[in-house]
């Protein structure tokens, strides 16, 4: 009864991690990839200051996440990820706003990447 | 000014290697007490599902183990989801006994009364040759002096011998034998057990009396045995050999 009751213990803990981390990823990542929007609007506006302010604080923010993302994502995807916003970054630094357009599409593309693998979908099942 | 400092600060040499240690080291605790909480069995003696369970336990810990990109919480949820299912499949096989069957399936009668049942045999997809190791693995060596012999779920034989083929017992003989207790370590190398010596209800002064009157001390001894009908056996340690 108690190795019963240890289990549904840590059942309940186990299901709860996985629904918790789910959710704490899925956060970070809509709220990386509303401001990369937005760092694409600007891109596109010519205000590419702007952009690169937004730019450097979602690759702050990338970076201040990555224990946490390293618990529920791909390490590997995470990194390419943090590589894709430090090209931004540094794209909209050297003012070449083709390569940060390049970068910016680039970055959205893993952050779906992730958003897409952390979805519980009967193909991620089976 | 991209490439004044590194990415993600400065690595010292090994770093990567120490994670990989540290990786193994969390894995191995939690594959441990997963482990702990399927509960203690040799791999002879584990239903076919526990075995099962143990083999895909190893191989899940070896993945994130292989691949350092690789979440080490997926691994550890993994094992805890199959452990957890384990526990409460058994559960539910106490508590029924259709799932139980299901799970484990049944024991099979393979010999009746000296013969074979053939039936059973084929059901059980056992060969004479194995059903015949089985036996020599009982001391069994001629099927004729076999009662009954049960292939139970976890592969092992079970033998009832005819009664002409049993070792009398002490009943058989009318034989009234002494009475049995469990022999305790009292004493284990040089050094009291309080736990044995609590459920024997004998204090250390009384095993350093025995031992005063068998001519030796505690630190002397190797390993002291005492039941509850006070029978003792004393092996006193022995110096080591010099070269």
């Amino acid at each position: 009864m108690k190795r019963l009751l240890a289990a549904l213990m840590l059942l309940a803990l186990t299901v709860s991690i996985c629904l918790i981390g789910g959710a704490a990823v899925s956060d970070i990542q809509s709220t990386a990839a509303s401001k990369l929007k937005l760092c694409e609007e600007n891109i596109e506006a010519e205000n590419i200051n702007a952009a690169a302010d937004i730019a450097s604080q979602l690759r702050e923010y990338w970076r201040s996440k990555r224990t946490l993302l390293s618990v529920f994502v791909n390490h590997s995807r995470y990194e390419d990820t943090a590589l894709a916003l430090e090209e931004l970054h540094s794209s909209l630094i050297s003012n070449s706003e083709e390569d940060a357009l390049s970068a910016c599409r680039s970055a959205y593309h893993m952050l779906n990447e992730i958003a897409f693998e952390q979805q519980l979908r009967l193909d991620h099942i089976l | 000014m991209l490439y004044d400092k590194p990415f993600y600060g400065n690595n010292k040499l090994g770093d990567f290697m120490i994670a990989v240690l540290f990786r193994t080291v969390i894995l191995y605790i939690f594959v441990v007490i997963a482990l702990r909480l399927m509960g203690k069995r040799q791999i002879g003696d584990m239903q076919p599902g526990e075995l099962v369970i143990t083999l895909l336990i190893s191989e899940i810990a070896a993945i994130p183990l292989q691949d350092i990109n690789q979440p080490i919480a997926s691994g550890i949820i993994a094992i805890f989801m199959l452990v957890i299912m384990e526990i409460l499949l058994s559960f539910l096989a106490m508590k029924s006994f259709f799932i139980r069957k299901a799970l484990s399936g049944r024991s099979a009668v393979v010999i009746k009364n000296g013969e074979i049942d053939q039936n059973a045999m084929r059901r059980v997809r056992m060969t004479v040759i194995d059903l015949i190791e089985l036996l020599r693995g009982q001391n069994v060596f001629d099927i004729s002096t076999v009662a009954y012999a049960v292939l139970e779920v976890n592969g092992s034989l079970s033998v009832l011998l005819k009664g002409s083929e049993r070792a009398a017992t002490a009943a058989d003989i009318g034989a009234a034998p002494q009475p049995d207790g469990l022999p305790l370590p009292v004493i284990s190398d040089g050094k009291f057990v309080d736990e044995a010596l609590q459920s024997l209800q004998l204090s250390r002064k009384d095993i350093e009396a025995i031992l005063r009157q068998a001519g030796t001390a505690a630190g002397e001894v190797f390993m002291m045995t005492v039941d509850r009908f006070g029978n003792k056996n004393i092996i006193i340690k022995r110096k080591e050999r010099t070269k």
